[in-house]
């Protein structure tokens, strides 16, 4: 799927609803790739495990959140896995979050096996309570929520702890005596910062410039700022706790190393986990988009059958609008199926709706639809809208062409959506264009579907033809000069239902009757009312509805 | 009064309305209060991008006072500098120039850097998991261009450091201050048609009309597009106020005073509002007046007199100048609390350990 399809299809739209829960899980989702041709079995289990997870999810709907609270917090340990393999040593931050994969990696493969999940057999990892232990030594090494190294990994570290405490007491302790003794001298307090703020004009400034038990660390127009120096006893002190946060430094990154090199030998394992994790991730996401648009799983067949077809995303459209989407019903074989029917009266839409449908089959999600069943398809491609290219400098018919020339002749067959080939150009040629197309295509082995309004397509041999249900023109339109309630009047009269067209059904002629609604002079519909009469004398104007067009044999009544 | 800082609110954030204004010598005297008086506390900073300089000023950002129990969040590598110091409780999705930003206890007294994060929402995220980790105060300190961090949308209240570094002159540091805490202490709008203007405004990013019995939501999100338009439609007579959806800044309150009309507007909270004092008193002149839905409440206002850049003042006309000028919020000077401060009732003590 290029990127015209993906916009052309909504795909964006409908992708931001696939959330992964993980980080590793975002990170699949960006190369996830659709299930190509030859994949068929592991196409349908994907598809089988997310129904179990969907029947999982609807069953039990407390056990969905304990997973989904699970996967959420579990870190991605991908990097630190890198980092043990390279032989590096990882930091207390990726310590904790090892220690926090494996805290919810647990949970999760509980809860996993507590809902008779099946098809995550790799989630059985037999070494996760070594690893914990290692993590959390001490006895029962129940797992922790925090990280610390002075949690019992080396008694050194516990007596030097100590050492610290000890120390810094005494540090503070001789620092308030020293700065005590200073303050027996001087009519001052020192500030938080074990300082004194002397105004220039006090009368003890001079003899605390001279006092040898202190310096002058600053000094303003206005004041000075006097600090004690450290007695002896302070400056052994601070040598002792120099030399105890060496030695801290020493054996922290002693049990780091020691760490790292007992971690080492089960990455393959927790690699695989990680794996596992993130396949369960995606599933899960996927299962829970499908849910989002009531997904079935897709069957296995040779054409694209699909009933109640859905785009989730024109449907909410539709919805926020007061409308109703009308599912599609279609079925797509090898070959061009062409789809007729009047302006708005939903040909795009259907076209939209099939490709959508498709695509997310490819990429192993449950479907839109009531039914479904499709083949693998190498790629899928629209040629929908408009598809002007203004950096190359094209034209809508010559970006068309453009897109056209690359896939039309695909040794490999895919599924082509195309609306109104030709329509950007003159009509005689357009049409011819259309009409040529439609007749090569038909002869390939790709599933082809072509929206027209050039009724000589559907004369061509072996295509099958659905047509829009159209305009309903019992009603006549009241005179409303507003073009959106022109809109409106003319979207609730319209047929969107996609059905297999009869020869009785006619050609959909119904353009100047919307023309007309949506605000369009008189004079110019009876203009081009009188155009179509004197290139076809004997036809009766068209007044909407099914006509039988001239050269149309296969409707044309005796 | 420190005592009464970290004890009256939830949260506090300390900004400065300068660079080197001091803003971290008052962040650490918070911290040490909260220590003395046993408060569950956690600190975070709110930066431009975690980075470990002023962005201003090029110096390198002086590590905060960190005492036993309490909880703090970081880039994770600053953390590892000193991993004996710290038991890690968290690491968030957020990250900084320096890495994730981690949660950490502190296993005993100790310094640490602050590296921010970026964002308003951030922030507000943040505190939810400090009181989770069962934090009562959550201490933020805000980068002197990041007013955000005082906003009442961040914390319940702020503490405001002027510093000397804010002018040359004294004279020049007191208007300056006049002007900033005039505009962190807009008041709180009591007009019902107000209220549903600003609210509406923040809902639909608009900036919504006032009139006499409607409100109006017009199509444009700030006053500084679209503007020719909205002035012919407010050139009538029906509109009494206007409510906007983001900042306020001179430019914007130009072309309002250019209406001449006694316009109310309507801000969502203080740290919206940009414009000068200057031009705040041109449109209070022509009978117009600036209001916030959610009022900030600036508890006190810490002062230093000290620039590092070589100037100072003397401390006791600074803080009398201060005084003057903050409509009777207390003023501190958390270095000289041995000198005689005001208490909630105006009594004076001396304030010591």
């Amino acid at each position: 799927m290029d990127a015209w399809t993906k916009e052309a299809l909504l795909w964006p739209e409908v992708w931001v609803k696939f959330r992964p829960l993980t980080s590793m899980g975002q990170r699949a989702k960006g190369a996830l790739s659709p299930f190509m041709p030859g994949e068929e079995l592991e196409w349908q289990e994907t598809l089988e495990r997310q129904v179990h997870l969907l029947t999982f999810a609807e069953e039990d709907p407390d056990g969905a959140v304990r997973i989904e609270g699970a996967l959420s917090k579990l870190p991605d340990i991908e990097s630190i896995l890198l980092h043990l393999d390279q032989g590096g040593v990882p930091g207390m931050t990726e310590w904790f979050q090892l220690q926090e994969f494996l805290r919810w990696g647990t949970r999760l493969q509980r809860w996993v096996r507590d809902g008779s999940l099946n098809g995550w057999p790799d989630l059985d990892l037999t070494v996760w309570q070594q690893v914990i232990s290692l993590l959390n030594p001490g006895p029962g090494s129940r797992i922790q929520d925090s990280f610390s190294i002075n949690r019992g990994f080396d008694p050194r570290l516990e007596t030097l702890t100590k050492q610290q405490f000890q120390l810094e007491r005494r540090f503070v302790a001789e620092k308030e005596r020293v700065a005590d003794r200073i303050e027996d001298d001087y009519p001052i307090s020192r500030n938080r910062d074990g300082e004194w703020i002397v105004d220039r004009g006090a009368a003890f400034l001079d003899a605390m410039r001279q006092d040898g038990r202190m310096e002058r660390a600053r000094e303003t127009t206005f004041e000075v700022l006097f600090r004690a120096l450290p007695s002896s006893e302070m400056v052994k002190i601070t040598e002792e706790k120099a030399r105890v946060e060496r030695e801290q430094v020493t054996v922290t990154e002693e049990v780091f190393a020691r760490l790292a090199t007992q971690v080492h030998p089960f990455v393959p394992d927790l690699r695989r986990v990680l794996i596992a994790i993130t396949h369960l991730d995606i599933d899960w996401a996927r299962m829970r988009a499908a849910q989002s648009w009531q997904g079935v799983r897709p069957s296995e067949g040779d054409s694209i059958v699909i009933a109640a077809g859905r785009h989730p995303v024109m449907e909410q459209r539709l919805k926020e609008e007061g409308r109703v989407f009308t599912p599609v019903d279609v079925e797509v074989k090898r070959g061009v199926t062409v789809f007729i029917g009047p302006n708005m009266g939903g040909k795009t839409v259907a076209l939209r709706t099939i490709g959508l449908i498709v695509s997310l089959g490819h990429y192993g999600f449950l479907v839109p639809a009531k039914e479904c069943s499709m083949p693998l398809t190498p790629w899928v491609t629209a040629v929908i809208g408009d598809a002007q290219d203004v950096h190359a400098g094209l034209s809508t018919f010559g970006a068309e062409v453009v897109r056209l020339a690359k896939w039309v002749d695909r040794s490999d067959a895919g599924l082509l959506l195309l609306d109104e080939i030709g329509r950007g150009t003159n009509p005689v040629e357009g049409e011819a264009l259309s009409v040529a197309l439609t007749d090569h295509l038909a002869k390939g082995h790709g599933w082809v579907v072509h929206a027209t309004h050039y009724r000589e397509t559907i004369e061509i041999k072996n295509v099958r033809v659905y047509r829009t249900g159209g305009l309903n023109q019992t009603k006549k339109m009241p005179v409303v000069n507003a073009p959106e309630t022109a809109r409106q009047w003319l979207l609730d009269r319209m047929n969107f239902c996609l059905q297999p067209w009869q020869p009785s059904d006619g050609f959909p002629q119904e353009a100047l009757t919307i023309a007309a609604q949506l605000g369009l002079p008189s004079e110019v519909i009876v203009g081009a009312q009188k155009r179509i009469l004197a290139k076809s004398p004997g036809d009766k104007l068209p007044e909407g509805g099914a006509k039988p067009g001239k050269g149309d044999r296969r409707w044309k009544t005796d | 009064m420190l005592r009464r800082l970290v004890t009256g609110d939830p949260s506090l954030a300390v900004i400065g309305l300068s660079k080197n204004a001091g803003k971290t010598t008052v962040f650490n005297a918070l911290g040490m209060e909260a220590s003395h008086q046993g408060i569950s506390t956690a600190m975070v900073s709110i930066g431009v991008d975690g980075e470990e300089r002023d962005v201003w000023s090029g110096r390198e950002k002086p590590p905060v006072r960190v005492y036993r129990g309490f909880l703090v969040a970081t880039a994770s590598p600053l953390f590892e500098e000193r991993p004996g110091d710290w038991e890690i409780q968290g690491v968030t999705p957020f990250t900084s120039a320096l890495g994730p930003i981690a949660i950490a206890r502190a296993m005993r007294d100790t310094r640490v850097k602050l590296a921010g994060v970026t964002t308003v929402g951030r922030v507000q995220e943040l505190e939810v998991l400090f009181r989770q980790h069962g934090a009562k105060l959550i201490l933020v300190d805000g980068a002197y261009d990041r007013r955000a961090a005082a906003s009442p949308l961040v914390t319940r209240a702020a503490v405001c450091v002027v510093g000397a570094s804010l002018g040359t002159s004294l004279d020049e540091v007191i208007e300056k201050a006049r002007g900033a805490i005039r505009l962190l202490t807009l008041p709180t709008t009591t007009d019902p048609s107000m209220i549903q203007a600003v609210e509406k405004a923040c809902a639909e990013g608009k900036v919504v009309g006032v009139g006499k019995d409607t409100i109006t939501v017009f199509p444009n999100r700030s006053l500084l597009v679209g503007w020719e338009e909205l002035r012919e439609r407010l050139a009538c007579d029906e509109w009494r106020g206007l409510a906007l959806p983001g900042a306020l800044t001179d430019t914007a309150l130009e072309r309002l005073i250019s209406l001449r009309k006694p316009l109310s507007i309507g801000l969502v909270e203080p740290t919206r509002c940009f414009a000068s004092w200057s031009g705040m008193r041109r449109m209070a002149r022509l009978g117009g007046e600036i209001t916030c839905l959610h009022a900030l409440v600036l508890r006190a206002i810490a002062m230093n007199p000290v620039s590092p850049e070589g100037w100072s003042f003397d401390p006791a006309e600074m803080k009398e100048k201060i005084e003057q000028v903050c409509q009777g919020i207390p003023v501190v000077d958390v270095l000289r609390h041995d000198r005689t401060l005001p208490d909630q009732n105006g009594q004076e003590h001396q304030e010591r350990r």
